[in-house]
């Protein structure tokens, strides 16, 4: 049915799993930190943010492994997850 | 990955279904559980077959006994030395800990009461850490007199705890494991939806008289479809539950100091003091205090009786009084709480109504927790419950299935080892449970360490169990059926029908006495679900032993090859 | 005891309308009242409006019973378990279902 590279099932997992945390993780800091930036209460910034990263993950992991090349997916979620962890921290300076 | 979305989706639902179905056997079984987890602690607890109470005198009944609670040993044993600067002063005397918070709380299920008291530690390590050691005790109400600690609450303190942390306790590395299963639930749900293209078509098929293939799919198709909505939300309310300080604790790392911030300003909004004075101050009348609560929340037109009650700095002159109603009339948890100065009895704070957000939060995570009165919805989430175990079940005998015969040929043991590891966490699962309430019967009351030996029990006999499944599998590896289901079947009910004659002649609550002369609904229900489940077991051996007959006769004319339509599933 | 009332009246009101949606469809059609009666297009359409009609009534006792939030959830569950009863009975006993036509009408 198919053909695939011995390591290419073990690279997809960990994408999923680990680039999909990292991902969520970068969404849940920067979405909270963003929302109390706009004055919003903290722990209703924490509490929605975190329905939402529940869902996001989900949707990264099911595209991780159906995306055509993993090159795009680590990308994507460990790229785009070490910018948002990086902006959060930033822009929690500037709040505190 | 593979060549389109479909087959993608299909690799995905196989694989992870498979590994973590296991633990996602064992965590929606014991959820099921877990719904009538209390009523379970009635059975396995007879002394506490009384009606549920509500909250008694805090003054004359529970403040003395509160006093009286001492830090849990291993508790103290594990944290004390992580907790405290031993460079200072020696680690303390375990009895000499002061209490720094009292609990009580009650349910509208539980006879019993479960209070207990956070001890805080001297010379702490880190001082902006929460530095609690804890000591707890479960009484009567009705008369202060504490229960045994060794007598085992089986619903509440085994089967819900297995249900959520499957009791792997290092490092809360239960929880994670769980955690990670409920994601890959999810991914099965949204991926089980793109592979079944006749969604709407097989909407209410199933056809039991075709070939085991055939059948297999079908029910867990329609398990998997018609429970949709419940085994969504109850995965998702799961991790909803948890991702605050298990799963994204973004608050308590990264962004700690805007946490702590926000802390320290609501604490000056509310009136309730983050820290202690290090004044000490004595307690006003708790029982006047929780007399104005129900006041002001009759007078907004939500009376109730109270399900949860705090006392935060014990003995401080900011010491207060945290009094929250029993949510048994709506889905969110306990709420609406009004909160008092302990010294004088003074009212410091009303909880306003909850922003939008906090009670989304709070409908979802009152959703899974059900601190709800409702007996027709608790029953029906046992149904669903169960609709998710079946449809587990039924995927394990489908992926077994449609390998054997080729892993036959080829003379591979993979089929063997996983309808082995099925055996195991279907039937082997039924039958720990079961020997654990026999246990539970046939052990003396007053032995001590009871609650060890039943979890021995439990355990033990699981281990047996898969022990016979594999000894049993040879079969499997000629692409036939493991006899093992079909034993393990006859042993879940005679199990089962052992535990209510024990439950009778030990206790003397036969279901003749518990459903018509002194009813009693929690032991009754206990009593007939097990006659039930003794029966379903039966009905499926004697099933199973007429398949295994058929495998043995001639090949008949009716056992269809699988059809085209099948050939889609990886 | 009201809410219980009005709870059974739910739950069988949802099981009716999920045997109308059921029998809607030609397989189960011809299940419950054999090969040799056609389904007609006015009958599939009564049928399912029939069901749609059955399943919001049903809706409307929860709500009469409970307080919003708890009916949306008993609502639900009803769904699932009175299809899985439909689903059930057709697989054993599919000529049960013949009777709900006198209360359709035919």
């Amino acid at each position: 049915m198919h053909r695939h590279h011995p390591t290419q099932v073990p690279l997809r997992m960990a994408a999923a799993v680990l680039g999909g945390y990292a991902f969520t993780w970068g969404f849940s800091a920067l979405g909270i930190a963003a929302l109390v930036a706009l004055g919003a209460d903290f722990e209703d910034a924490e509490a929605g943010t975190l329905l939402l990263a529940l869902l996001v993950f989900l949707g990264v992991f099911l595209w991780a492994f159906a995306a055509r090349r993993i090159a795009l997916v680590w990308l994507v979620l460990a790229g785009g997850g070490a910018l948002m962890t990086v902006s959060a921290w930033a822009l929690q300076r500037l709040i505190v | 990955m593979l060549q389109n979305f479909r087959l993608s989706m299909t690799w995905l639902h196989t694989w992870f279904g498979l590994v973590l179905g296991f633990v996602l056997m064992v965590v929606f079984f014991f959820g099921s559980l877990s719904v009538f987890d209390r009523e379970i602690d009635r059975w396995a607890i007879p002394q506490t077959r009384f009606e549920p109470q509500p909250m008694p005198s805090f003054d004359t009944l529970l403040l003395p006994g509160l006093r009286q609670v001492q830090p849990d040993p291993d508790e103290f044993a594990r944290e004390a030395p992580r907790l405290i600067d031993t460079t200072q002063a020696p680690l303390p005397a375990r009895e000499s800990l002061e209490a720094d918070e009292y609990w009580a709380y009650t349910t509208h299920r539980d006879p019993v009461l479960r209070m207990g008291v956070g001890f805080k530690v001297p010379n702490p390590k880190d001082p902006s850490a929460h530095n609690h050691i804890h000591g707890e005790v479960t009484i009567d109400p009705r008369s202060g007199t504490p229960l045994r600690a060794d007598q085992l609450k089986i619903g509440s303190e085994f089967f819900y705890p297995l249900h959520y942390s499957l009791h792997l306790n290092w490092n809360s590395i239960g929880i994670y494991i769980v955690g990670f299963a409920a994601l890959v639930m999810l991914a099965a749900l949204v991926s089980g939806v793109v592979m079944h293209r006749k969604f709407f078509r097989e909407f209410f098929t199933f056809r039991p008289k075709k070939h085991t293939q055939r059948s297999a799919l079908d029910l867990h198709n329609l398990t998997g479809v018609l429970a949709l909505p419940f085994h969504f939300f109850f995965a998702f309310t799961g991790l909803a539950i948890f991702v605050s300080f298990y799963f994204l604790p973004v608050a308590h790392t990264q962004l700690k100091p805007l946490h702590d911030h926000h802390e320290v300003m609501e604490a000056a909004a509310t009136g309730l003091p983050h820290e202690a004075a290090g004044v000490p101050a004595g307690l006003a009348s708790v029982d006047a205090m929780v007399q104005e609560a129900k006041r002001r929340w009759a007078a907004r037109d939500m009376a109730g009786e109270v399900g949860f009650l705090v006392v935060s700095h014990v003995g401080d002159a900011n010491s207060y009084v945290s009094v929250y109603r029993a949510g048994s009339d709506q889905v969110a948890l306990v709420g609406q709480g009004v909160h008092f100065k302990a010294s004088t009895g003074e009212l410091l704070r009303e909880d306003p109504p909850r922003s939008a957000v906090g009670s989304v939060n709070e409908f979802l995570t009152g959703l899974h927790l059900q601190h709800f009165e409702h007996w027709l919805l608790r029953w029906l989430y046992v149904l669903g419950g169960l609709m998710g175990c079946v449809c587990i079940a039924s995927g394990f005998v489908f992926f077994v299935e449609k390998r054997k015969k080729q892993h036959a040929r080829a003379g591979s043991a993979g089929s063997r080892v996983v309808d082995a590891l099925a055996v195991t966490t279907v039937t082997g699962m039924l039958i720990a449970t079961l020997s654990m309430l026999v246990a539970n019967r046939l052990l003396p009351a007053d032995l001590a360490g009871k609650g060890d030996w039943e979890q021995l029990a439990f355990w033990g006999s699981w281990l047996l169990a898969m022990a016979h499944a594999f000894v049993r599998s040879a079969p499997v590896a000629q692409a036939r059926l493991n006899p093992a289901w079909r034993e393990q079947c006859w042993a879940i009910a005679a199990l089962a029908v052992a535990a209510v004659l024990l439950n009778g002649l030990t206790t003397g609550d036969h279901l003749l006495k518990t459903v018509f002369t002194e009813t009693y609904w929690a032991v009754a229900s206990m009593d007939l679900s097990l006659l039930l489940s003794a029966a379903v077991a039966s009905f499926a051996a004697r099933r199973l032993r007429a398949r295994e007959r058929l495998e043995t006769a001639p090949a008949p004319a009716h056992r269809a090859a699988p059809g085209a339509g099948d050939a889609a599933h990886a | 005891m009201r809410e219980a009332l009005l709870l059974m009246a739910a739950w069988a009101v949802c099981t009716l309308a999920m045997a109308w949606l059921a029998l809607a469809m030609d397989a189960h059609w011809h299940q419950a009242l054999g090969r040799a009666h056609p389904l007609p297009p006015a009958r599939r359409r009564a049928l399912r409006t029939a069901g749609a009609l059955g399943l919001a009534v049903s809706l409307g006792l929860c709500l009469l019973a409970d307080h919003a939030s708890m009916a949306a959830l008993v609502w639900v569950l009803l769904l699932s378990a009175s299809a899985a009863s439909v689903a059930f009975t057709l697989s054993w006993r599919p000529h049960w279902l013949r009777a709900l036509f006198g209360v359709v009408g035919y």
